[in-house]
């Protein structure tokens, strides 16, 4: 039965929820063992891409095929049975933790002493064995995400699909459930989507990546492309450039001519720049702001705000305190030119 | 304040000495209710998972009717179930009328929309995801409704417990449907109605307290589950 390269393709796919178009793309494709992180901004119709892709919210036209099989009423539910879903808020049933894993082992007709062996089992890998005769409302977040996890591998899915799974889990838990999870999908050789509108848990689970912006697909490609050739504006802001536009940015960044029209952008990652404190230096720090990827140092330079990454310990330190005078260094090599 | 303290006294006579008819008085109105319970209870509850979880056009009209009927007066009930199965009425040949199935499907017709409404709810306070996990995880139709009736639980007790509420205190109905025949089709609710009318109070009063007795019963049951809930949360 499993017999194309794709584990999951999907064509012409519009998706309403109620009366409003929440989705609508051309083409999408997850190849065998390939992870893929579908990234946008809240509302932009990366749970309903998730749910389509799961085969448990329809698509009013176009097909979707699992391993080259079209899927259609008749056979939806078999092949929902590849896939294992994680939504945003782990949903786990008012029983006890190791009953959630059988329960759903049960209902995927696994064999009575699998599902004895391998409820546990997932559970203590996921690290949360002790946790099996808990009920759901006696665990932390950070558990129940890791139960919920620990459910979705003990189906041994040929697609995992995740969403938002570190979303309302503190830091240190969301350090170590994003290792788990890591190597738990590279030993897997599984498939998987992972939905996320943190660029940095999109880098650590997936080597390729889809721009949802408003229901529609802006760009997809290999992370490292897509974060250092952003294709429009949006995509740009999206993972978290600056955006510029190229008179202001020459102005206030003493670029050399540019080959690109002074209306359009220039966008670039705050990585590009770097702070060198200095009392006579152009550029004064005026404020810090929480963002993609940690905290930047917003430097008035020219007129113009420019944010730059900086480590909270740095940021600590008097010589980058808000006023503190700095001198601006931008890496040339990581402007991406944007046509308006 | 003789009258009241002779009612007492002759309560506690009736109630200790075991008096024959209170007690199969009792029997009865714990059948009829029992049945009207179960039957309002499988038909409310089913309608209440539909509207809940079904998507179908006209929904949200059928909810409201659900919740109107909610506080549907037990005579208008007891009225509709009367026009129909009167001799001369649409379902007259089948002579159910002062009988105590009518009884029973007056006492549904109370009910029904009670517990629908109630579990409409129940199931509807559910978060939709929880609905798609359990999809996503390949239970088919039948499964998905153990698994969210189980979900549901505490606020299916609480309809039944409604709707056993509904009708083991209503007599309008009971009254005009079952006609309060001696042995037959005379409950707690219609015989104390009767004994007022005709001032034995003493009596009315004993019927009236296994009828609180009942309802008390039903109201801890119902006080425990509450707290099993708070608990949960």
């Amino acid at each position: 039965m499993l017999v194309s390269d794709n584990a999951l393709s999907m064509s012409e796919i519009v998706v309403h929820r109620g009366r409003q178009k929440v989705l609508s793309f051309d083409s999408f494709n997850l190849e065998r063992g390939q992870n893929v992180a579908i990234i946008g901004a809240n509302g932009s119709g990366k749970s309903s891409f998730l749910l389509a892709a799961g085969l448990l919210i329809p698509s009013i036209q176009g097909e979707i095929s699992y391993f080259g099989t079209r899927i259609s009423r008749s056979n939806r539910r078999d092949f929902r049975r590849l896939s294992s879903i994680s939504f945003q808020d782990p949903v786990l049933l008012d029983r006890t933790v190791v009953d959630n894993l059988k329960i759903a082992m049960d209902l995927r007709d696994f064999q009575k002493e699998e599902i004895n062996k391998g409820a546990y089992s997932w559970l203590e890998r996921l690290g949360v064995g002790h946790l099996a005769e808990k009920k759901p409302h006696e665990l932390s977040g950070g558990e129940r995400q890791r139960v919920s996890l620990a459910r979705a591998f003990a189906l041994e899915p040929s697609i995992l699909m995740l969403d938002e799974p570190f979303n309302a889990i503190d830091p240190v838990d969301k350090r170590s459930i994003s290792r788990d999870l890591h190597d738990l999908i590279t030993e897997s050789e599984l498939s998987s989507i992972v939905v996320t509108h943190d660029i940095s848990e999109a880098v650590v689970l997936a080597d390729k990546v889809v721009v949802l912006i408003d229901g529609l697909i802006h760009q997809t490609g290999a992370m490292r492309d897509v974060f250092q050739n952003p294709k429009s504006v949006d995509v740009a802001k999206l993972i978290g450039h600056t955006v510029l536009r190229n008179d202001e940015a020459r102005r206030s960044l003493k670029i050399p001519d540019s080959p690109i029209n002074s209306d359009d952008m220039i966008s670039f990652p705050s990585s590009a720049i770097s702070l060198k404190a200095h009392s006579e230096g152009q550029g004064q720090i005026i404020r810090y702001e929480s963002a993609v990827g940690g905290v930047v140092a917003i430097v008035r330079l020219g007129g113009v705000e420019i944010p730059s990454s900086i480590s909270a310990h740095e940021a600590m330190s008097l010589d980058f305190s808000v006023g503190q005078n700095v001198d601006v260094v931008l890496d040339y090599s990581k402007l991406v030119y944007l046509s308006n | 304040m003789d009258l009241i303290r002779d009612a007492i006294r002759e309560t506690f006579l009736l109630l200790s000495q075991g008096d024959s008819e209170i007690w199969s008085i009792t029997l009865r109105t714990l059948i009829i209710c029992g049945c009207s319970t179960i039957i309002s209870f499988g038909l409310g509850a089913s309608a209440g998972f539909c509207l809940a979880v079904l998507p179908f056009r006209g929904r949200a009209v059928l909810v409201t009717f659900a919740n109107t009927g909610m506080g549907m007066p037990p005579v208008i009930a007891g009225l509709l179930v009367a026009i129909l199965l009167w001799r001369s009425g649409p379902f007259g040949g089948l002579n159910l009328i002062y009988t105590p199935i009518a009884m029973i499907i007056s006492q549904c017709v109370i009910a029904i929309p009670l517990v629908a409404a109630i579990t409409a709810g129940a199931f509807m306070s559910l978060p939709e995801s929880l609905f798609l996990q359990i999809r996503s995880l390949g239970a088919g139709r039948k499964e998905t409704l153990f698994l969210l009736a189980y979900e549901a639980r505490l606020g299916l007790m609480v309809a039944m417990m409604a709707g056993f509420g509904a009708v083991i205190s209503e007599v309008g109905a009971a009254m005009m449907v079952g006609g309060n025949l001696a042995g037959d089709t005379r409950v707690l609710t219609t015989a104390t109605v009767l004994l007022v009318s005709k001032g034995e109070f003493g009596r009315a009063l004993a019927y009236g307290i296994v009828l609180l007795a009942m309802v008390f019963v039903v109201a801890v049951i119902l006080t425990s589950v509450q707290n099993l809930a708070r608990k949960r949360i």
